[in-house]
C-alpha cells in the first residue's frame, strides 16, 4: 500500500554549513560577509520554493529482488546485494523537494546569477538528502510501533546510481511505486523530473547487515562515500 | 591604480557593481575593447582561478566572480560584436546521458566563458550522438563531457568511439571531467584529456587548442 508524506519544509532546510561543505568549502575557512548573505538568500529562497513529498511503500523481498536486478546492469559484486537478504523489512521510497526549486535553479544559472544558482542548487541537493534521513527515522518509528523492530534496529536508504546498483533500475521501481502520484517522472535515460528527486529502498535490521568494507571496485571512484558515516553508530559521529 | 586593474580587482572581490561601473568607464575612455576584455576581465578571472586552485579560495568566491565578469562582458559583447572579435574557440558541453549533476559541469562553462571561449552547453542527459552532431555542426573542435555518477561514465566512451567511427579524431578532441571520472579512465577510453575542476578545463581546453 502507497503512502504519501508531505515533510515540513523547515525539516529539511539545510544550514549554511552544510551548504557550504557541499561547496568544498573547508569548515575552518573564513568566510565573507557577501558569502554568507549570498548563502543566506539562497535558504530563504529554499524555504519559499520547496514543496517536499514523499511516498512509499512495502515490498516482498522477492519483488524487490527482481526490482533491484533490473535488466542485470548492476556491478557484480555489490554491497547492496548482500545487505538487502538480511532485511527484516523493506520499503521503497520516493521523494522530491518539488519542481519550483529545480526550475528556479536553472532560470538563474541561465540569468547569470552564480552565487544564487549555486548556494540553491547545494541546498536543495541537501535538502533532497535529509528527505532520506527522515523518511528513515519515520519507518523505523512505525515498526516499533508495529513492534517489529526495536532500538537497535537500524534503517538505510540505498538508491539506485550508488553503491554498484544501476540506475536502470529506476523503471522498475518507478512501476512499482508510481512517484508520478507525487509529480516524479522518469525520462527514457532513467532520470528523474524534478531534478532534486530521490528514490530507492530503506532496509530495515540490525546494523551489522549495514556493515560492508568500501573496498568494491567501484568505491574508488565514488567521491560521496556517504556509507562511512552511515555505518558508523550515532555516538562515534 | 589604472582602470583596467580596477576591474581586474573589483572582478576578484565579486564586486558586479565595480566591475560594471569600471568597465562602463574604460568604454567611454575609448580604451580598446580587446584590451578592457584581456587585461581586464580575463585577466582577473584568471587570477581567481589561480586563487582556486591554490584553495586560497573556494566555489562561493568564484560564482561571485563570475557574476561580476558577465557584469562587464554584457557592457562589451554589443561592441565585440560590432568590432567582430571572435571567441578563442568553440567548446561543446555537458553531461552525459543518465546523468543529471550539472553544477560541475556550469562551473566549467563559467571558467571557459571567463576565459574568452564560446559555450554551447546542451545541458544534462545529452546522448553521445548529440555531443558529435553539435561539435560537427559548430565546427566546435573540443567537446567536454561531465558525468556524477560510475553508471553513467561508459556514455564518455560511447562519444570517444563515435568520434573515432566518423573518422573525426583529428578534428574533435574530448575532455572528460566529474567525481568518479579519472586520468585512468581518460585513457582507457581514449579520451584526450582528464579535467578535475573548472580551472583545470580552462587548462586543458587552452593546451588542446594549442595543439589543434
Amino acid at each position: 500500500m502507497n503512502q504519501k508524506f508531505n515533510i515540513p519544509v523547515n525539516d529539511t532546510l539545510p544550514s549554511l554549513e552544510a551548504v557550504l561543505d557541499l561547496q568544498g568549502v573547508p569548515s575552518d575557512a573564513e568566510i565573507r560577509d557577501p558569502v554568507i548573505n549570498a548563502v543566506k538568500g539562497a535558504l530563504q529562497l529554499y524555504l519559499e520554493l520547496a514543496t517536499p513529498i514523499a511516498i512509499t511503500s512495502g515490498i516482498r523481498l522477492e519483488q524487490f529482488d527482481s526490482i533491484f536486478h533490473g535488466i542485470g546492469l548492476n556491478e557484480s559484486p555489490n554491497p547492496i546485494e548482500k545487505i538487502y537478504p538480511k532485511a527484516t523489512r523493506l520499503t521503497l521510497f520516493a521523494a522530491t523537494v518539488g519542481p519550483a526549486v529545480s526550475a528556479r535553479i536553472s532560470r538563474l544559472f541561465a540569468e547569470g546569477e552564480f552565487p544564487l544558482a549555486g548556494h540553491l542548487d547545494s541546498a536543495a541537493s541537501n535538502g533532497a538528502d535529509q528527505i532520506a534521513g527522515i523518511l528513515e527515522k519515520m519507518y523505523k518509528n512505525y515498526l516499533i510501533r508495529l513492534g517489529l523492530a526495536n532500538a537497535e534496529t537500524v534503517v538505510m536508504a540505498y538508491s539506485p546510481g550508488y553503491c554498484g546498483w544501476h540506475i536502470s533500475a529506476q523503471k522498475a521501481l518507478f512501476e512499482f511505486l508510481h512517484p508520478e502520484n507525487i509529480g516524479i517522472s522518469l525520462r527514457d535515460s532513467f532520470l528523474m523530473e524534478p531534478l532534486k528527486s530521490i528514490t530507492g529502498v530503506l532496509i530495515a535490521g540490525p546494523r551489522s547487515i549495514h556493515k560492508f568494507e568500501a573496498t568494491y571496485a567501484f568505491c574508488a571512484r565514488c567521491k560521496a562515500q556517504s556509507c562511512r558515516d552511515r555505518m558508523d553508530p550515532p555516538d562515534k559521529k | 591604480m589604472e582602470l583596467i586593474d580596477k576591474i581586474s580587482e573589483s572582478l576578484q572581490k565579486g564586486e558586479q557593481e565595480e566591475t560594471a561601473r569600471y568597465t562602463g568607464e574604460a568604454i567611454e575612455q575609448a580604451v580598446p575593447v580587446r584590451q578592457i576584455l584581456d587585461d581586464g576581465l580575463i585577466a582577473g578571472m584568471t587570477v581567481v582561478g589561480q586563487k582556486f586552485k591554490n584553495h586560497d579560495i573556494f566555489l562561493p568566491d568564484v560564482l561571485m566572480a563570475a557574476k561580476a565578469m558577465y557584469a562587464g562582458m554584457d557592457l562589451l559583447k554589443p561592441l565585440m560584436i560590432k568590432e567582430d572579435i571572435p571567441s578563442r574557440g568553440k567548446v561543446v558541453l555537458g553531461t552525459v546521458r543518465g546523468d543529471l549533476h550539472d553544477i560541475g559541469k556550469n562551473l566549467v562553462a563559467i571558467m571557459l566563458k571567463g576565459a574568452g571561449y564560446e559555450i554551447i552547453d546542451l545541458g544534462n542527459d545529452v546522448p553521445a550522438e548529440k555531443f558529435v552532431d553539435t561539435a560537427m555542426a559548430e565546427k566546435a573542435p573540443i567537446v567536454g563531457l561531465s558525468a556524477l555518477l560510475t553508471t553513467t561514465m561508459p556514455v564518455m566512451k560511447q562519444v570517444v568511439d563515435l568520434i573515432r567511427k566518423r573518422g573525426l579524431t583529428d578534428t574533435i578532441s574530448v575532455i572528460i571531467g566529474g567525481a568518479p571520472v579519472s586520468d585512468k579512465y581518460a585513457r582507457e577510453i581514449g579520451a584526450d584529456m582528464y579535467s578535475f575542476d573548472g580551472v583545470n578545463a580552462v587548462e586543458c581546453v587552452e593546451k588542446l587548442m594549442r595543439k589543434g
